[in-house]
């Protein structure tokens, strides 16, 4: 296809006019407007049509979201050659497909891409880190090699997530665009579970990696005394609680909130 | 002020990566907290208040209409407190804090806008009086000037509030905004194992 780095390139604007009433309908019309004024060159009422169409409500996962729009590109071509007879069918398969697609993709790339990707790639980054000894969690003063292994830590973080999301973007335009109901345009092209579920694995071995290696810096020098012992039954009992507080879906921040309110009262009333 | 402006300007465009153009992560708080921390001469600061920002925000996920507190304001606010008006890093954090909490509320109102526009927009697209990609520089325009006087408020009102009553804070606040501070990473890492727990069933 032509059109194919354009509409690439223009996925990046996807949620450019994020909106509470239809999401990113306006971000898709501007990724697939080049495909869409090809499509109709010659038929400005279709591409009229077309536009309106586009601009009913969309939200999809801004990485995945390729999947669903090289689906209903396809399905536009198919629209525009189709009898005036099956117009009505056709768009309305055009439709189905978006919807479907859009939902499927939308619930992988937030589970592969947000909720795993990019908290491994904040592991690694910690990783790194530590390995050139540079130890977030205590305070450390500026050293020369600092520079150099904190470039490595944040781009390889970076490359860690943005190398499949690229990948995924363009293989996801170019599979849905090919792809059919046999392969549900692509997308099971791939046992995203399963690399879900290694990639999880992977972030579970790090961080308990990080946090036993960071339990260790932070008190391998501390004294076995009364501050040290209230430091450490106050952190355990911190972990616990916001562990607590995940399985009630509770976030970190106000976990901070309220920590903070209440050191503050303790130490007023100690 | 011109500093400030600069800085806010920066860290203005990074923000615009979380959302609205990009999503390639330059606006995580680790990248702006690095990039902020080495422009103002203090990296270690920068990066570990990057960190620890994305540590306590990483159960947060933008999914649907969730609109999490801003990770790349709450990083850039908190630097900018500690090397404009030398506020100490745990207080600094707090206000970033609160400065990402305040942000996600411009931001529900500025989706909220856009939603009141669409009616007459998607008209006006059809007909093709204006083109999507005018809409999208429009759209990226507000999103970017509402950031950067976002922060350019937040800082200059902050800072000289808190320059006026830091004398005054009693040390026992000292303690606990310290300690608090000190909790956070653990906090997040241990909530980070969990989430990696949840894994889907491989078949």
């Amino acid at each position: 296809m032509k059109d194919n780095l354009k509409i690439f390139l223009r996925t990046y604007l996807l949620q450019g006019f994020w909106n509470y009433g239809k999401l990113q309908n306006v971000g898709l019309l501007f990724i697939t407007e080049p495909a869409l004024k090809r499509i109709h060159a010659d038929n400005p009422l279709m591409y009229k049509r077309s536009v309106a169409r586009t601009l009913e409500a969309f939200n999809a996962n801004p990485v995945m979201s390729t999947y669903s729009i090289g689906a209903m590109i396809k399905q536009e071509e198919k629209i525009s050659t189709c009898s005036l007879q099956d117009l009505h069918d056709e768009e309305r398969e055009w439709r189905i497909i978006r919807s479907s697609t859009a939902n499927t993709a939308a619930s992988i790339g937030d589970r592969l891409f947000w909720a795993t990707l990019k908290p491994l790639s904040l592991v690694l980054c910690f990783v790194i880190l530590s390995a050139g000894e540079i130890h977030v969690l205590k305070d450390e003063v500026y050293r020369g090699q600092m520079l150099f292994i904190v470039f490595l830590a944040l781009g390889g973080s970076l490359l860690v997530y943005n190398v499949p999301a690229i990948a995924a973007r363009y293989k996801g335009f170019v599979d849905s665009y090919n792809g059919g109901e046999d392969n549900f345009y692509g997308l099971i092209n791939l046992n995203w579970n399963k690399v879900i579920s290694f990639l999880k694995t992977l972030g579970q071995i790090f961080t308990v990696f990080i946090i036993f290696y960071g339990l260790y810096i932070r008190f391998k020098d501390a004294m076995l005394d009364a501050d040290f012992i209230t430091r450490a039954s106050l952190l355990v009992a911190f972990i616990v609680l916001s562990m607590f507080m995940k399985k009630l879906n509770i976030p970190n921040i106000f976990l901070y909130v309220i920590a903070t309110v209440v050191f503050a009262v303790a130490s007023f009333l100690a | 002020m011109l500093e400030v402006i600069l800085y806010c300007f920066v860290i203005a465009l990074l923000e615009l990566d979380t959302t609205y153009f990009g999503q390639i992560l330059v606006s995580r708080p680790v990248v702006v907290g690095s990039l902020l921390g080495f422009i103002t001469g203090d990296f270690f600061l920068g990066l570990q208040i990057g960190i620890f920002t994305e540590l306590i925000y990483l159960d947060f996920i933008p999914i649907g209409g969730v609109v999490p507190p801003s990770g790349a304001a709450s990083a850039g606010v908190a630097i900018l407190m500690a090397h404009f008006f030398l506020m100490d890093v745990y207080f600094a954090f707090f206000v970033g804090i609160v400065s990402g909490i305040i942000f996600s509320f411009l931001e529900k109102f500025l989706r909220r806008y856009r939603a009141r526009l669409l009616p007459v927009l998607e008209k006006d697209l059809i007909d093709g009086k204006v083109t999507p990609a005018a809409v999208m520089r429009q759209s990226l325009a507000l999103q970017f000037l509402s950031i950067f006087t976002f922060l350019v408020l937040m800082v200059t009102i902050a800072g000289p509030c808190f320059n006026a009553i830091s004398a005054d804070i009693p040390e026992k606040l000292h303690i606990a905004f310290k300690f608090s501070y000190f909790v956070v990473p653990w906090v997040g890492l241990s909530v980070l194992f969990i989430s990696f727990s949840s894994k889907p069933k491989a078949d």
